[in-house]
């Protein structure tokens, strides 16, 4: 069994094409009717400043064992392994648009559209639009990516989850805490209502210099409301099948560790590796769509600065 | 005046032409003021990730000359030597380099201590270091 990244990728790309188009629009509207100064709030107290004009572009040629927890779905072929991407950052007047690099694996879907609300020297309060989970189409990976039949065949196809959230990050000497509090909306149910709910996502990430090497030591632990784990590993009524029963499910936690370490090759290029164990609530191997509850991904590739 | 013309191209186009060949062959990092002494160091870049950041490496230098020397190698801005050689004329040495800024290293006669040639390992990055950067990279 196998399946085309390019497949299950799609509604990334999606939604990535939707920040982008949103993104462009902020800043293309923002660079009309606004002045060249710096960009300074001041407050008779306190002054904040954003981000100015920056930006940056980076060309990432990666291989990338990427396993799920929903079952039939695996690689196989070489091409399913490699995985290019072009991570944007720009920043200009509080509003950004950047990519997270060490997650480069979910392509495009890694990009943030965000807005910063307040910045200070230890923390910072943003606004956040992301995509916070990937989707997947059956009848697409059973057609082009080798998805096991048996398995996937009648499923409905489950769209990316995009969260707007309140973001609140603290910076410490050589690392950063992170949490988003984000409501996620995801496709449609089996009656046609809109699915949401609430996802609190966390990540602590360490920076660890050796040598040249920048070496990041990360943990996160996220929380997905019922509507929205319901949605990509239920089973509805009219997805029953002899060997897929009806499922609900519940409310559920994912924890990750992770390490990653990148190495300059030259002013240009860097090497990079990275390694990510996600651990999702024992309840989730209850549905009859899922293989495990656990999945660990390693990346190995070069970026392009430009 | 033709001849003249002619013998005038006759020098200066293999004069250009030797000075091209020649000159592109003086990299950076090698910085003679001692036309006999040529002293190099490899290799003549270190990337770092950050603007900011130590860059570690090992740097090979070596210097030759026609005839036997005595030199004393020293790091620019720097009283204490690194190395010194008597009557030698082919050195080759390894550092370990460790440095933010690009760092100059100067061969000086012992007798005298006149700087004879220079060598630099250039320190370079691929993200400057913006405060805003340094987020991105945190991320």
């Amino acid at each position: 069994m196998s399946f085309k990244k390019n497949n299950i990728r799609q509604p990334q790309n999606q939604s990535f094409s939707w920040l982008l188009a949103i993104s462009l629009v902020i800043f293309s509207s923002l660079s009309y009717g606004q002045d060249n100064s710096d960009n300074q709030e001041n407050n008779a107290n306190k002054p904040v400043i954003k981000d100015g004009f920056e930006w940056q572009i980076l060309l990432d040629l990666s291989l990338i064992y990427d396993p799920t927890i929903i079952a039939g779905i695996e690689q196989e072929k070489l091409s399913e392994y490699l995985l290019p991407g072009l991570l944007v950052d720009i920043s200009y007047k509080g509003f950004y648009l950047q990519s997270n690099q060490r997650r480069s694996h979910v392509l495009l879907g890694a990009t943030e559209l965000g807005y910063q609300l307040f910045i200070e020297e230890e923390w910072q309060l943003d606004l956040i639009l992301k995509a916070y989970m990937q989707g997947y189409d059956s009848d697409s990976l059973i057609e082009y990516g080798g998805g096991d039949e048996e398995l996937l065949t009648g499923l409905k196809e489950r769209e990316v989850t995009i969260g707007a959230a309140i973001r609140y990050s603290q910076y410490f000497e050589n690392a950063l805490f992170r949490i988003d509090f984000a409501y996620g909306s995801s496709g449609e149910d089996e009656n046609e209502n809109h699915v949401g709910g609430l996802i609190i996502d966390s990540f602590y990430s360490y920076l660890l210099p050796y040598k040249n090497w920048d070496i990041y030591l990360g943990a996160g632990l996220t929380y997905f409301s019922q509507d929205i784990i319901n949605y990509y590993i239920g089973v509805s009524p009219d997805e029953v099948l002899a060997t897929r029963p009806e499922y609900n499910a519940s409310g559920s936690f994912r924890g990750q560790a992770e390490v990653y370490a990148q190495y300059p090759l030259s002013e240009s290029w860097s090497f990079h590796t990275g390694i990510t164990h996600s651990y999702f609530s024992n309840n989730v191997k209850e549905s009859p769509l899922v293989d495990t509850n656990q999945v660990t991904q390693v990346t190995l590739g070069v970026m392009y600065v430009f | 005046m033709y001849f003249n013309v002619g013998k005038g191209i006759a020098i200066v186009l293999p004069t250009l032409l030797y000075c091209l060949l020649v000159c592109k062959q003086v990299s950076a990092n090698e910085l003679t003021v001692d036309n006999e002494v040529v002293f190099t160091a490899l290799p003549e870049q270190c990337v770092t990730l950050r603007q900011g950041r130590s860059c570690f490496a090992t740097v090979e230098l070596q210097w030759q000359s026609p005839s036997k020397q005595s030199f004393c190698l020293y790091q620019e801005g720097e009283e204490k030597q690194l190395a010194c050689w008597k009557n030698s004329n082919n050195v080759q040495i390894k550092i370990d380099f460790e440095s933010n800024k690009s760092v100059k290293y100067q061969l000086r006669k012992e007798t005298n201590n006149k700087v004879v040639a220079e060598a630099q390992v250039e320190v370079s990055w691929q993200h400057k270091n913006t405060a805003r950067k340094r987020r991105w990279r945190l991320f």
